[in-house]
């Protein structure tokens, strides 16, 4: 399920990309819903550009338990924070947000663990940000990284979950779009899915650690 | 020629690369292949081998730790490696590398450098990530790579390329294919998440008829090892199966009661460039019929015999039939050699009716004495060398 209290019907193997403009929040409306599948004993992937791996665990670790949680680190190594940082069973490390075959690597490291040794078969991987990767890397080769990926959340039956600083119509965006299944616009306190034949509107808000969907149309 | 660095690869290559020649490892994407290149680079600057190495994708100081993290230091070869930095101009840093690709992204820009660097004869030129230089470079840059390759035969260096096989346009990839003088695959296995990895060979234009694979996995620190996923130890009951398996390995789990196995041995074995892992079988009777399921998919078999109990010889010939490994690679171990009352070899092939094609290698696995002799043994007949 994509959300415990939203329950709108995206289907398992969906790649959703979720937008809105700087500030809007929708790196924290992602956080709430991987948190939610944390504490529903499921595993997220959350790809970090912007924060590090230290801080994202820091987040969900004083929410919940964090058992089912591995984080792919792309800042730490590149801004030289620590020496001899490495990897350790829930962070993993790499060079810079550039170095997309390292994501690679490092995410399906971490499937690995999951799938195989710990048996999880409900699995999403986020990307916080999809914007810092096309700042490193131009569109196509993300693009390549992308059908990757969300060729690889399609086999496991997972969710991928994509975040977007800014306007999904600015073309620079468009060959990305093609891999994504649903859309979540974000706007003030609003939220637009489009796809899969779905087309509805919410008002949210964050109450204690909770995303509270209020009146859909 | 030189040493591809690689377990066994230097093998299906025909003993190495030679001189005059690029090899291209092409790594599939989401597995950890990137170390291929590196270990070529590592293996040959240890032996004094004059290096390149083009970065692409971090700056000269965040690869030296990535060589530290599988024990490498190539601070030590100051003088034989030369770094060429692709990534500082990436993002606008100033780099301390004595070469630096001003701009990244204009394949033009790194001719000149490629001119001055390629000139001495028998360099090695290695490129951390050929791919990333087409996705920064675009098409274009496979006609420059071209050009590279004809200067590395005609100077008679050596060119070391990792590539990622993202979905590139078809035609890109023929290209590349056919500019390459040897390629080694390098991908995962697994239905839905990658579960083992194996590398083998493609492409190799000094050969008439190259081939070779080997399952491998990496170890940190190390570098890439060879991997056999399953070896079988079986044998009667308190032959000392137990004891022998923790003699070989780095970790072992042995679930016991009352100081015998009963249910399942486990081991994890590093030994040169090989990591196995190890699995023990129950001696008593009445687990015979789980035993063919223990056994499944194992690649060698250690029959494991109490060398002062001749009486249960028969019973160590009946389990290598219940665990229905005829064919597979075996060898038998002779235990508790250190014993007044041990027969030796000779007397137990005898007394088990063994033909002379099986080798039984004298052990006393509580002073691991021998223990290490028959895992090289049975590692070679399953690698088909003996």
């Amino acid at each position: 399920m994509f959300y415990s209290k939203l329950d709108i019907g995206i289907p398992k193997g969906s790649n959703i990309l979720l937008s809105g403009p700087p500030m809007s929040g929708v790196s924290t409306m992602v956080k709430y819903i991987s948190l939610d599948a944390l504490k529903r004993k499921e595993a997220v992937i959350y790809i970090s550009t912007k924060e590090t791996g230290e801080r994202v665990q820091k987040w969900f670790s004083e929410r919940t338990e964090i058992d089912g949680l591995g984080i792919v680190d792309c800042i730490s190594k590149s801004l030289r924070l620590k020496t001899n940082i490495e990897d350790n069973k829930s962070i993993k490390f790499v060079s810079s947000s550039v170095d997309l075959t390292g994501i690679s690597v490092k995410y399906s490291n971490l499937l690995e663990r999951f799938w195989n040794v710990e048996e999880y078969r409900d699995i999403r991987i986020v990307i916080d940000s999809l914007s810092t990767l096309l700042m490193y890397s131009n569109v196509q080769t993300v693009f390549r990284f992308l059908h990757i990926l969300t060729g690889r959340i399609k086999k496991i039956e997972g969710y991928g979950l994509f975040i977007l600083d800014g306007n999904p119509e600015d073309p620079q965006v468009a060959p990305v779009k093609q891999l994504i299944d649903v859309l979540a616009i974000i706007e003030k306190n609003k939220i637009i899915f489009v796809g899969f034949g779905i087309n509805r509107e919410y008002e949210f808000r964050i109450e204690g650690d909770e995303l509270i969907f209020g009146g859909g149309r | 020629m030189i040493s591809s660095g690689i377990p066994r690869l230097d093998t299906f290559l025909g003993g190495g690369i030679p001189k005059g020649k690029t090899l291209m490892y092409l790594i599939q994407p989401e597995v950890e292949g990137e170390i291929f290149g590196m270990q070529t680079l590592y293996t040959n600057l240890e032996k004094g081998v004059k290096s390149i190495f083009i970065i692409t994708k971090s700056d000269p100081q965040s690869v030296k730790e990535q060589f530290e993290e599988y024990g490498w230091d190539i601070n030590r070869y100051k003088d034989e490696l030369i770094f060429v930095d692709a990534y500082s101009g990436l993002i606008g840093s100033k780099s301390n590398a004595r070469y630096c690709i001003e701009d990244p992204n204009d394949i033009n820009s790194y001719d000149s450098i490629m001119e001055k660097l390629i000139k001495d004869s028998e360099t090695l030129i290695t490129f951390s990530s050929l791919s990333s230089i087409i996705d920064l470079c675009g098409e274009e840059a496979i006609d420059h790579i071209k050009k590279w390759n004809d200067m590395i035969s005609s100077h008679n260096c050596i060119g070391v390329y990792n590539f990622t096989d993202w979905p590139y346009p078809k035609r890109l990839k023929e290209r590349l294919r056919d500019m390459m003088n040897a390629i080694v695959r390098v991908w995962g296995i697994g239905e839905r998440v990658i579960l083992g990895q194996y590398y083998g060979v493609l492409k190799v234009d000094w050969l008439d008829n190259p081939k070779g694979t080997l399952m491998f996995k990496i170890s940190k620190p190390g570098g890439i090892k060879a991997f056999i996923p399953k070896i079988l130890v079986t044998g009667p009951f308190n032959a000392g199966k137990s004891t022998f398996i923790r003699a070989l390995s780095t970790k072992s789990v042995s679930v016991d009661r009352m100081g015998t196995t009963v249910a399942l041995d486990k081991g994890h074995i590093e030994y040169g460039d090989i990591t196995a892992d190890i699995f023990g079988t129950p001696g008593q009777q009445r687990f015979d019929p789980i035993l063919k399921y223990i056994a499944n998919e194992a690649m060698g078999v250690f029959l494991i015999v109490d060398s002062t109990k001749p009486e249960s010889f028969s019973r160590a010939k009946s389990m290598l039939e219940k665990t229905k490994v005829k064919g597979l690679p075996l060898i038998v171990v002779a235990n508790k050699q250190d014993m007044k009352n041990a027969l030796d070899i000779e007397e137990i092939r005898k007394k088990m009716q063994l033909p002379e094609s099986i080798e039984i290698v004298p052990a006393n696995a509580l002073n691991k004495e021998g223990v290490f002799e028959a895992f090289e043994k049975l590692i070679k007949k399953i690698e088909g060398r003996e």
